[in-house]
């Protein structure tokens, strides 16, 4: 999942014409503070939701977004579960 | 006479805070003294039509009760406009005088020359954002911008409002007004803030009220120091709320009271929903839904009728029935006792605020080598509302290509033409595409 993420997290970069590239992210990487934008986000969001087939913001136990990496990571690997 | 916002500040505790910044503190006894400085030194404005730009949001929220009490008219300036546009504005609205105000509050008043006739706009104007065209001016008398604000004063001194947005912007023009007539205070984030800057702000203010965009309040929420903020009323506008940001901002500022505004910029109204449900309650459909608006749907689109909506548009046109009814090109739904929204009926894309039209994206799609045509339309999105998909109608040339390189080429094609929002996310190559029988495609 998390390598999925981060390959995903490139590609959204590329999109919004990001010349970052990550080879890993640690999990207390804030996650406003990379070069992902909102439309970055999104976009992330939803190649996510066609590689995985789900967007765990759409219905959300806890309604809560996540604010660094590693939180964004469990969010994903709580709905793939 | 017209109601002018230095009625509305004379009745004001003049110890109360009116503005707060990171650094600065004015009170409106600060506000009142300004203004009558103001007032006595450029009393040549009166009865004039003026236009206004400020360099920043702190110093045209400062210079704005003046600039209204002396101009017949006030043309809130963005300073994003092309000056094409601008010197279409200035002779439609038959602009006298342009007042500047840069840095450290230095202003500087030119006149134009355009005499005034008696058929010219007046009251308050802003530019839309003209994210769908070319912007169109429209025009508001005050206290139609003021009829759905609360004008209590002694509840008024509870608020703190945080400033999202410019004030020459509907949005940010919406939550000053509301602060000058109800004597609350506003507090000021500048447009080069960052968003983690913007809380900060607002908490070391104390800030208790905002208004934003669900795309707003989403990024709001991912920010670290969101927590910080003790919010006791929020509003969301200018894009359809969705369930999960409804649900988010319950869950972290619990107790505060959550609104979600619906307007329609085609016929100038609005209505609140409190119940932090997607969507508006079915009954809002009845006649007697004490919203001071009729709403009905009509081949699934939303049209209004409302004693409000006589705003003056002054360019562009509305589509309005034999009964009075405005068209707002919402596309809904009802499900079950909800009236949901599912876009626009133009097909135009709304991706965080910004409208995209598909037909612009399909234009540069289509000339491109290995496509033979396209379909490009909205895909629902949980963090910006929605985002552009496309779905793609290869040349045979193109088909006996790598899929792969195809798809690079068109996203760079894409991206040489068109702004970063509009670039598809997704592309789809498909055999075939839904055409109508008057040969447009089928939108949905």
């Amino acid at each position: 999942m998390r390598a999925t993420i981060l390959e995903k997290f490139n590609e959204a970069l590329e999109q919004t014409d990001k010349d970052k590239t990550y080879t890993d992210i640690k999990d207390d990487q804030v996650l406003l503070e990379t070069e992902l934008d909102s439309l970055g986000f999104a976009i992330l969001v939803a190649l996510l939701e066609e590689e995985l087939d789900i967007d765990p913001f759409q219905i959300m136990d806890e309604p809560v977004y996540p604010r660094t990496f590693g939180e964004f990571v469990a969010i994903y690997e709580r709905a793939n579960g | 006479m017209a109601s002018q916002l230095l009625d509305y500040i004379k009745l004001i505790p003049s110890d109360r805070f009116f503005l707060k910044t990171g650094e600065k503190l004015v009170t409106y006894k600060q506000l009142g003294k300004l203004t009558s400085d103001f007032i006595g030194k450029y009393s040549y404005l009166k009865g004039k039509n003026c236009a206004l730009i400020a360099h920043d949001r702190f110093s045209l929220a400062l210079y704005l009760p003046a600039v209204d009490y002396l101009a017949d008219s006030v043309f809130l300036q963005a300073n994003d406009l092309d000056d094409s546009v601008v010197h279409g504005f200035y002779k439609k609205a038959e602009i006298e005088f342009i007042i500047t105000i840069s840095q450290h509050n230095q202003i500087d008043i030119k006149a134009i020359n355009s005499p005034k006739t008696d058929n010219s706009a007046n009251g308050w104007l802003l530019a839309t954002s003209g994210t769908t065209g070319t912007p169109k001016l429209v025009s508001y008398s005050l206290d139609k911008l003021l009829s759905t604000a609360q004008k209590n004063i002694k509840r008024g001194a509870d608020y703190n409002w945080g400033l999202c947005y410019d004030l020459n912007r509907f949005a940010g023009l919406q939550v000053y007004l509301q602060v000058v007539v109800a004597g609350s205070t506003l507090t000021i984030s500048e447009n080069n803030h960052s968003i983690h800057d913007i809380v900060n702000i607002f908490s070391l203010n104390e800030v208790n009220a905002i208004s934003a965009t669900p795309s707003f309040w989403q990024k709001l929420l991912m920010s670290e120091n969101s927590s910080q903020l003790q919010l006791n009323k929020i509003t969301l506008g200018g894009e359809i709320s969705t369930q999960s940001i409804l649900d988010a901002l319950a869950y972290h500022y619990k107790g505060a009271t959550i609104t979600h505004i619906y307007a329609s910029t085609e016929a100038g109204v609005g209505f609140a929903v409190k119940d932090k449900q997607a969507g508006f309650p079915v009954n809002y459909l009845d006649k007697d839904n004490s919203l001071g608006i009729s709403l009905k749907i009509e081949e699934k689109e939303l049209w209004v009728k409302s004693a409000r909506s006589n705003n003056q548009l002054l360019v562009g046109d509305v589509e309005v029935d034999d009964q009075g009814y405005v068209n707002t090109g919402d596309l809904v739904e009802c499900i079950k006792d909800r009236v949901v929204f599912l876009g626009r009926s133009s097909g135009a894309i709304n991706i965080g605020g910004n409208k995209v039209m598909p037909e612009k994206i399909e234009a540069v799609l289509n000339k491109i080598e290995s496509v033979n045509y396209s379909r490009v339309f909205g895909k629902p999105n949980s963090m910006l509302g929605a985002i552009v998909c496309a779905e793609i109608v290869l040349t045979t040339a193109g088909k006996s290509l790598d899929a792969k390189e195809v798809k690079k080429t068109i996203i760079k094609q894409c991206k040489n033409e068109l702004d970063t929002h509009e670039v598809p996310v997704l592309l789809k190559f498909v055999d075939s595409i839904a055409i109508n029988s008057t040969g447009k495609l089928i939108r949905f």
